[in-house]
């Protein structure tokens, strides 16, 4: 039997290598699905524990816990320290995390300790923390235990005195004033006058810069604490024996460690340990649950997008095994009639599919390897990278889906054989003309529901459209349904065009049925005849190149629009917030407090020319200015205060936001000192007109609550954008979810505002050459200490966005699927025409031997194709640019679920059609050039001898 | 030159045909070793020989569906060697009918469009409806005009194969072997309808067979027998 199955499959080797491929594709892109969506979490994982470095400045995943202990159970530090130490190893027994360092604390409290120099009381506590030597500085004196050696007199008149040496934080020294020398007095224990002990200050210390992960509890928090050293620390426990004692442990653990693999079990031990002991805590409880929130979105999307282009796949692998199998229908029917039972007959059909899927299945393991890699490595949509995609490493589930793909693929090339293997020759032969019959879709309109469906279901969705938003925005989960139901129309829509295209082909037959000439009489007849046979093609052709468009058009749109918000919510290439010094003075103990800020010399940025900022301008933007029309006060309006000229030359605007080009409103402004440009939502909620006047005011940067000054400009233009303003601002409810509200603009003149409000701190706005790099002007920053509030660059964000979970996702995905679907729709189109013409060689011997020119065979093929699969193509072109204007809005909404001054626009990139018709031509022209070959070559009376066979 | 010896002007005549096929090994396999040959019109001309002995390759040779190694093909006074292909392909179109072994239906087509195919590619000036229903009355089957090729039988379907070799009235046919696939009534009733269309329609048919009881109702029977061509009187 293997021998017959080797021999079958050698006999059609062309075709079951293009069945193979496609089982190749199949099993690589299923294989992508397990290791695309690790590296995904991987580096969500990641990207959300470097989120919280950026936002709390600490390291991100640290465990701690705290507690009490007895003098009369642990009589020395070592003892403490060894109890801490077991509680952490029974951590570590579940948090399987490596450890980077430990933070543990003994405390007692003191109580009040009498200053020496002033008399006075203040509460302090008396701390041990582990390797302090090796974490800290000494800012000024000397460790506990080398006090011996100070030569602060004061310190040693202490010593002497039988004082014991300890060190305070530089927080604490600068804020309680204390001074080297100074000592505490303190009795530990009040029922025992022996426990009275001095604790003389040896040293100041601060936190060592050494990037070691160790100071989970900052020491500028360790306010009221003296450090002494272990041997001392002991002493104390010992006086101290029955009084209680706190510990404090802080684990830093190894975050990288923490990945798609381990987190969910280390939360479910992080609640676990937290039910068990209150005090247990960490801050990464939290970061892990976001991670899994986003787990069951990012692994929808992920399997929603596989689907279609599965689906296309198996499409493929039927069309083709059906192809072979109507090949050997009568091999089969032979074999049917000799006595071979159907059992046998399928058996050896799963034996042959069961050699070629798990062939296929093992190649498109290495091939999912590297398509993830391909896709992983994307930019944008087909911006194929060499970035580094270390993080996606294949995993073991890559098994499973090649197991999967190898199923799928077994079970849908052994489909047609059943009901092929029921007939005898005879059978057969009664069967023949099955071929004329409608496919089941048509027959059963399958397509009305399908493109009902998804059009009901597009429309619910755009109903919903604001609610889905702001779900979005509050962090909840994306229905996959949403992206599912393109796919739906896709195919709904596709077999429509189709039954419509072959209504029309009938149509247009049928008009000229008596007078076609034979060319086009035999072209209309085989179209119409062979409907169900050229179905499948037909079908594969307008599925693969509507989903290719429309995917393309959809990545474009979203990476597109996603660029064009974040230039228009920062309005140039760089913005610097540099820290600015207040200088506070209080007239009187109620007396008011007069502030000045102390401007920073904005020449120092002159070298950034010579890093490729081409311009940079001053803009005051202050965010909580209040406006007043009439009676009425509209807090929390946003406003700018630009040098003009520079601010037109810095700052950049999309062409098409306004009535006119902003620059004529900058200019409109620029003439009028006085003058003010209002956002229109302004406008309109108070009906002001330009040449009206309105009052606006800024609240005190000391009494928050207090308007310092005001103006009253005079409108001199109403926008509806500006750059980096957004007219809609989302606020969190308590709830936890948002809701939107208006934001307000007022843009005046820098030297009005500074002279009306005086000078307080602004951004500085810069506008780079298109070869500047932004990391040059970050390096800049550090390399010249300058403090800043924050910096923004247009061109960092942009990559930030390119490389978060959900847009790399999509790009990747859609970049895979788009060339699978090049390369199915283009071996599938050549394998189903040269196959057809092989196969109906004998026909056209006869139509020759009738006297058919070579120039009405062509014409005969050009029209079957034309119709068959051009204008399938057409279709599906149509069906893709149909499903882009349709859906691309509403998907849009998953990515960019804010309303924005930039409206979704839908990104149709030619070059991207250009490529499937490119493609689709140089297959029809490849395909064209074998027809002709064989058709040429084709000896008549050869021909007809086969026909006898 | 028919049997009674009358002198009329050949349709067809072949003037030492041969024809060899390469073998490979640099070997040539002759099949026809000078064949010297007359057809008379609207005549039945039988070729008869066994399987292999090289009367379907005179045949494709006679029809200009291939060229001889040498020698000459005249049909209706033109010598199909100084004809261009185009020119051969017309000739066929219009002139000449074929009726398969193979049946070589169009299997697309019903009995009906496969005879207006015919008739189209003939470019038939008359009323095209009313021919097809005439031809497939002559051959019976004017009761399964619109039956598919896969619903009829055997005979039925090269029934629907003559149908459409005679529809455009061409001047010759050419047959091969066309009651080899049929039992031996529907081979007679297949040869009485030839007789019948020669009769009323003066059409040319030359055919192969190998039939021993179809030799009698042959105008003319040649013998092919290891590449040479022979008379065969009085059958």
């Amino acid at each position: 039997m293997i021998r017959f199955i080797k021999y079958k499959i050698l006999n059609k080797r062309w075709l079951n290598l293009c069945l193979l491929t496609g089982v190749i594709l199949l099993s690589g892109f299923l294989c992508v699905y397990p290791m695309f969506k690790e590296g995904s979490l991987n580096r969500k994982m990641q990207s959300l524990f470097h989120e919280y470095i950026e936002k709390n400045k600490e390291f991100p995943a640290a465990v701690w816990t705290r507690g009490e202990v007895t003098g009369e159970s642990y009589s020395d530090v070592d003892s403490v320290i060894a109890f801490m130490d077991e509680l952490a190893a029974t951590w570590g027994r579940y948090l399987d995390i490596p450890m980077m360092e430990k933070e543990q604390i003994i405390e007692i409290n003191a109580g009040y300790g009498e200053e020496s120099l002033t008399g006075k009381s203040r509460q302090i506590t008396l701390d041990y923390v582990n390797n302090l030597k090796d974490h800290a500085d000494i800012v000024c004196g000397v460790w506990p235990d080398e006090a011996g050696s100070s030569d602060n007199e004061m310190v040693k008149e202490a010593l002497n005195a039988g004082a014991l040496p300890c060190v305070v934080s530089a927080a604490t020294y600068e804020r309680d004033s204390i001074t080297l020398g100074q000592t505490f007095r303190a009795t530990l224990n009040k029922s025992n006058d022996k426990n009275e002990f001095v604790m003389v200050i040896v040293g100041i210390i601060e936190e060592k810069d050494d990037g070691v992960p160790f100071w989970q509890k900052r020491l500028e928090k360790y306010n009221r604490s003296l450090f002494f050293s272990k041997d001392d620390y002991s002493l104390l426990m010992k006086s101290y024996s029955i009084g209680t004692m706190y510990y404090q442990e802080y684990v830093t653990l190894d975050y990288t460690y923490i990945n798609y693999n381990n987190a969910e079990d280390f939360y479910s031990y992080l609640v676990q340990f937290q039910n068990i002991d209150p005090e247990f805590g960490s801050n990464f409880k939290n970061i892990i649950s976001s991670y899994m929130e986003s787990k069951k979105t990012i692994s929808a999307i992920l399997f929603t997008f596989e689907i279609p282009i599965v689906a296309m796949l198996l499409l493929f692998i039927f069309m083709i095994s059906g192809r072979i199998l109507e090949m050997e229908t009568n091999e089969i029917a032979m074999l049917k009639s000799r006595g071979v039972s159907r059992g046998k007959i399928i058996i050896l059909y799963i034996i042959q599919s069961a050699i070629i899927s798990f062939v296929g299945s093992i190649i498109g393991l290495p091939l999912g390897y590297f398509f993830c890699k391909l896709g992983a490595g994307t930019d944008s949509f087909l911006g194929f990278t060499l970035k580094d995609t270390s993080i996606y490493s294949p995993n073991l589930t890559m098994l499973v889906f090649a197991g999967i793909a190898f199923g799928l693929s077994m079970l849908f090339m052994i489909i047609p054989v059943i009901p092929i293997s029921k007939y005898t020759i005879i059978e057969r032969k009664s069967h023949k003309n099955e071929g004329k019959a409608k496919p089941l879709w048509e027959k059963f309109f399958l397509d009305i529901p399908l493109l009902g469906l998804s059009i009901y279901l597009l429309f619910n969705y755009l109903k919903q459209r604001e609610a889905i938003s702001l779900a979005i925005v509050s962090g909840g989960q994306i229905d996959p349904i949403i992206f599912l139901d393109s796919s739906l129309f896709i195919l709904g829509c596709g077999l429509f065009a189709l039954r419509i295209l072959h209504l029309l082909t009938n149509l247009i037959y049928k008009i000229g049925k008596k007078k076609w000439k034979p060319a086009e009489y035999v072209a209309f007849l085989q179209i119409i005849r062979t409907t169900k046979k050229q179905g499948f093609i037909s079908v594969f052709l307008v599925m693969t190149i509507a989903l290719g468009i429309f995917n393309s058009n959809l990545a474009r749109s979203v990476n597109e629009n996603m660029e064009r918000r974040i230039d228009y919510n920062v309005g140039c290439d760089y913005i610097l917030e540099e820290k600015w010094e207040i200088i506070l003075k209080k007239l009187g103990s109620n007396g008011p407090t007069y502030w000045r800020y102390k401007e920073p010399d904005i020449n120092r940025f002159e070298p950034l020319k010579a890093l490729g900022v081409e311009s940079m301008t001053r803009v005051v933007k202050d965010k909580n200015t209040e406006v007043t029309v009439g009676r009425q006060k509209e807090l929390g309006c946003t406003l700018y205060a630009v040098n003009t000229r520079e601010f037109g030359q810095t700052a950049s605007l999309k062409d098409g936001l306004n009535d006119k080009h902003w620059y004529n409103y900058l200019n409109d402004l620029s003439q009028k000192p006085n003058g003010v440009i209002i956002s229109r939502n302004l406008a309109e909620k108070y009906e002001l007109n330009v040449g009206d006047k309105i009052e606006y005011g800024r609240y005190s940067p000391v009494e928050s609550n207090k308007l310092y000054a005001s103006a009253k400009p005079e409108i001199v233009g109403i926008v509806d954008s500006f750059p980096g303003f957004e007219s809609k601002i989302y606020l969190l409810q308590d709830d936890g979810t948002y809701k939107t509200k208006d934001n307000y603009l007022l843009v005046v003149n820098y030297t009005s505002e500074v002279e009306t409000f005086s000078l307080r701190p602004y951004e500085i706005w810069m506008k780079l050459t298109p070869n500047a790099d932004y990391k040059e002007i970050d390096a800049f920053l550090r390399e010249n200490d300058i403090k800043t509030d924050s910096t923004t660059s247009r061109a960092k964000l942009i990559q930030d966005q390119r490389d978060s979970t959900l847009i790399q996702i999509t790009n990747g995905m859609f970049s895979i699927g788009f060339v699978i679907s090049l390369t199915v729709c283009a071996v599938g189109f050549l394998i189903y025409w040269i196959l057809t013409i092989r196969e109906r060689e004998l026909i056209y011997g006869i139509y020759r031997s009738m006297g058919m020119t070579m120039g009405e065979m062509f014409r005969m093929l050009a029209l079957e194709q034309m119709f068959s699969s051009l204008f399938a193509c057409a279709a599906g072109f149509g069906v893709g640019i149909l499903t882009t204007f349709l859906f691309t809005k509403l998907i849009s909404i998953v990515y960019l679920p804010r309303e924005h001054n930039i409206p979704l626009e839908v990104i149709f990139k030619a070059a991207d059609a250009g490529k499937m018709v490119a493609i689709v031509l140089i297959v029809f022209l490849v395909c064209f050039m074998i027809i002709y070959r064989i058709i040429k070559n084709m000896n008549i009376t050869k021909a007809i001898k086969l026909g006898d066979d | 030159m028919t049997d009674d010896g009358e002198n009329m002007e050949s349709i067809i005549k072949t003037i030492d045909i041969h024809k060899s096929f390469p073998l490979g090994n640099h070997e040539m396999l002759e099949v026809l070793k000078g064949v010297d040959f007359e057809v008379q019109p609207a005549s039945l001309t039988i070729l008869k020989g066994r399987s292999g002995s090289g009367k379907t390759t005179l045949l494709n040779i006679l029809s200009m569906l291939d060229d001889p190694t040498s020698g000459k093909v005249i049909i209706d006074n033109t010598d199909v060697g100084s004809m261009s292909v185009r020119k051969r392909e017309l000739m066929r179109r219009y002139n000449v009918g074929f009726i398969f072994q193979s049946v070589a239906l169009v299997p697309i087509m019903s009995a009906y469009e496969n005879v207006d195919f015919g008739l189209k590619l003939a470019e038939y000036k008359g009323d095209r409806d009313a021919r097809i229903k005439e031809v497939l009355s002559i051959v019976g089957l004017e009761k399964r005009i619109n039956h598919m090729p896969s619903q009829m039988s055997g005979g039925e379907q090269q029934r629907v194969a003559i149908a459409r070799a005679v529809a455009h009235k061409p001047k010759i046919i050419f047959a091969d072997e066309p009651t080899g696939a049929l039992d031996t009534a529907t081979g007679l009733g297949i040869i009485s309808l030839f007789k019948k269309l020669i009769e009323k329609e003066g059409i040319t048919i030359v055919m192969t067979t190998h039939d021993p009881n179809l030799m009698s109702f042959g105008d003319a029977v040649y013998e092919m027998e290891d590449g040479e061509l022979r008379y065969v009187p009085g059958e």
